[in-house]
């Protein structure tokens, strides 16, 4: 065997041998991994839903979702404004838990805002959701309730 | 809780169905082996089911109901039988018999992959059936679009045709969503249930079985075997819910559409069986209604396919033309889908990489970022936590063994991979904040799984014929 058929032959081998054994290391993680996730299933196998979601997204997170859900019906709109005024605070989360009702952001909670919202929003509709920057539901507000604070300043 | 997940059962069944019936129109199985025909089954099912139901509400706004998916999923099934009875009178059920009973993973070389496989979809399915969706753009855009879909039964809700609603990326193709809104509704389950995660899930399973006779073919059962555990005991692809099976984003769908056309393009008999392109064009279709990447990916891989097949000419052209061709025609219908849906869908809270892109701003854009996003790809890439060791050892075997990376199948894995960072970069020089790169980068590379386990299994082959030949 030449020189240079030597090496070839010894690195390929050694790639291959390496390969093998990272492959089977990894392998062996999966595995490993596998059980923890398997384990973890057989404890919330009987944990109701609602508890799992508590613990997902926090209780007092869930409490406001679902005092929205509980006062504003699927078919109605949902004016939300960000109470924490960044306009920029992005309701990710709320959109997912308050679909399919439709969702109009209105902006921070600023004198601009509502008169955005005085101007488009039809008077029948009585709440507005204040949402922090993450879009979890502070507090529903009475419509007028925004205007008294900003017209008495 | 259990509950939900199981009533999800018949409803994913009845997908796996309406694959297998397009599959029995075809004058031969896409494969042999009993697993890969069930794993495309189970994508072209979906790819039937989305891309129709897609079709029926835009063209003739059929409702998104249980009627609607169970009339198109029984069409499929019905449509199979009856081929499969004709074929029987005619003489014989030809190709679909199990001729050959070696089949890809019987062999050793597959067993540790196989095992990783069984054991962490068995996980994967405990899980999903067990947690409910917590991942953050399945909570924020994927289910909440189909939760819209499936309260006004509609492809195109109010909701989204409405420019002051608030919706996350409103213009996402919705076939995922679709496809939620049918296990949700068949399995009278809701989107927020652990009824949907099963879903995402399998998609797992299912790329593996699509891709061990594949990986075979390109490289050998050694090759094949080790490129299958390199990618399949990879972490990110199984566990990270931001991407990979335990989350219900759609990079791993588009993965498993678009590989599997691949795999269905690059089969070494597509020239003898033109018929190929059609399966090969709908999983295409249903790649590009996956995901933003996906609408641009698929008709790209087909055109750059077609031009260099011309380019090479003779042989070449000759056998790929037909499938190719026929891919093509499916593509550019689901395009006109994917376009006349969005042009009644404003834009708004959306990055709109592509509407950004011109060839200047790529340009400077590549000149100023191209060293920030090498390095924070690398750095996801080599990250052990994330893909094993699959990228430290890739460029080790394509340097010992790149005399193995030839034929139809690493031609058209290369131009998949070559228009996926394509198409990753040019975003990446455009978009306003970079920090995108480090966020997406893991999931850009789940889109490309296929074409990287094709490419590993040729340079594992050929480090395997160096070693061989070079003893003596």
């Amino acid at each position: 065997m030449s020189l240079r058929a030597g090496v070839r032959r010894v690195l390929a081998g050694t790639v291959l041998a390496l390969a093998c054994a990272c492959g089977l290391w990894s392998g062996w993680e999966a595995l490993d991994e596998s059980g923890i996730v398997l384990e973890a299933v057989r404890a919330r196998r009987r944990v109701p839903y609602e508890r799992l979601l508590e613990g997902m997204v926090g209780r007092e997170y869930l409490a406001s979702i679902r005092r929205v859900q509980a006062q504003i019906d699927p078919a109605q709109t949902i004016y939300f404004i960000d109470a924490e005024e960044r306009a920029s605070g992005a309701p990710y989360f709320a959109l997912h838990y308050l679909a399919p009702r439709r969702l109009v952001r209105v902006g921070a909670l600023r004198e601009n805002s509502l008169r955005w919202l005085r101007r488009h929003v039809p008077p029948a509709v009585e709440w507005v959701v204040l949402v922090d920057g993450i879009g979890k539901p502070l507090r529903l507000a009475r419509r007028d309730e925004l205007f008294e604070g900003f017209d008495a300043r | 809780m259990l509950a939900e997940a199981l009533a999800a059962v018949p409803a994913l069944l009845l997908l796996v169905a309406a694959g297998a019936g397009l599959q029995a129109l075809l004058p031969a199985p896409l494969e042999r082996s009993l697993a890969a025909r069930a794993g495309h089954a189970f994508l072209l099912g979906a790819a039937w089911n989305g891309t129709t139901s897609w079709l029926a509400g835009v063209v003739f706004g059929a409702p998104l109901a249980p009627g609607l998916f169970l009339a198109l999923n029984t069409a499929a099934i019905l449509a199979g039988i009856v081929a499969v009875l004709l074929r029987r009178d005619a003489g014989g059920l030809g190709g679909y018999r199990f001729r050959n009973r070696e089949v890809a993973w019987r062999k050793l070389w597959f067993l540790p992959a196989i095992v990783v496989v069984v054991s962490t979809s068995c996980a994967l399915l405990g899980d999903a059936a067990t947690e409910p969706v917590s991942d953050f753009d399945g909570r924020m855009t994927w289910g909440t679009v189909a939760k819209y879909l499936l309260a006004e039964r509609s492809i195109l809700p109010e909701v989204l045709r409405d420019p002051t609603s608030y919706v996350i990326h409103p213009r996402y193709p919705p076939l995922l969503p679709v496809t939620q809104a049918t296990i949700a509704s068949l399995a009278g389950a809701s989107i927020e249930s652990t009824a949907i995660r099963p879903l995402y899930a399998l998609f797992l399973p299912a790329l593996f079985a699509i891709l061990a006779p594949a990986v075979r073919r390109a490289g050998g059962s050694p090759g094949g075997g080790l490129a299958l555990l390199l990618i399949f005991a990879s972490p990110f692809p199984i566990w990270a819910k931001e991407g990979g099976a335990r989350g219900t984003y759609s990079d791993l769908p588009l993965a498993c559409f678009l590989g599997a056309a691949l795999v269905v393009l690059a089969h070494p008999r597509v020239g003898a069986q033109a018929w190929r392109g059609w399966p090969a064009g709908l999983l295409l279709a249903a790649a590009a209604g996956a995901k933003n990447e996906g609408t641009a990916l698929a008709p790209a891989l087909v055109l750059v396919a077609l031009l260099v097949a011309w380019r090479l000419g003779g042989r070449v052209w000759t056998a790929r033309r037909a499938p190719l061709l026929r891919s093509a025609l499916v593509v550019g219908s689901m395009l006109a889908l994917v376009v006349v849906w969005r042009s009644e869908v404003p834009n708004r809270n959306d990055e709109a990489y592509f509407e950004e892109l011109s060839p200047v701003a790529v340009a400077s854009g590549l000149v100023a970022r191209s060293a920030t996003v090498a390095r924070v790809a690398a750095a996801k890439s080599l990250d052990v936590e994330s893909w094993g060791f699959l990228f430290w050892l890739l460029p080790l075997l394509v340097a010992v063994g790149w005399r193995g990376l030839r034929g139809p199948a690493i031609v058209l894995a290369a131009i998949t991979i070559a228009l996926a960072l394509a198409l990753a970069l040019a975003a990446y020089a455009v978009v306003p904040d970079l920090s995108i790169v480090a966020v997406t980068w893991n999931r850009f590379v789940i889109q490309m799984l296929v074409p990287i386990a094709l490419v590993v299994a040729a340079a594992a082959r050929g480090a395997v014929t160096a070693f061989r030949s070079s003893r003596g």
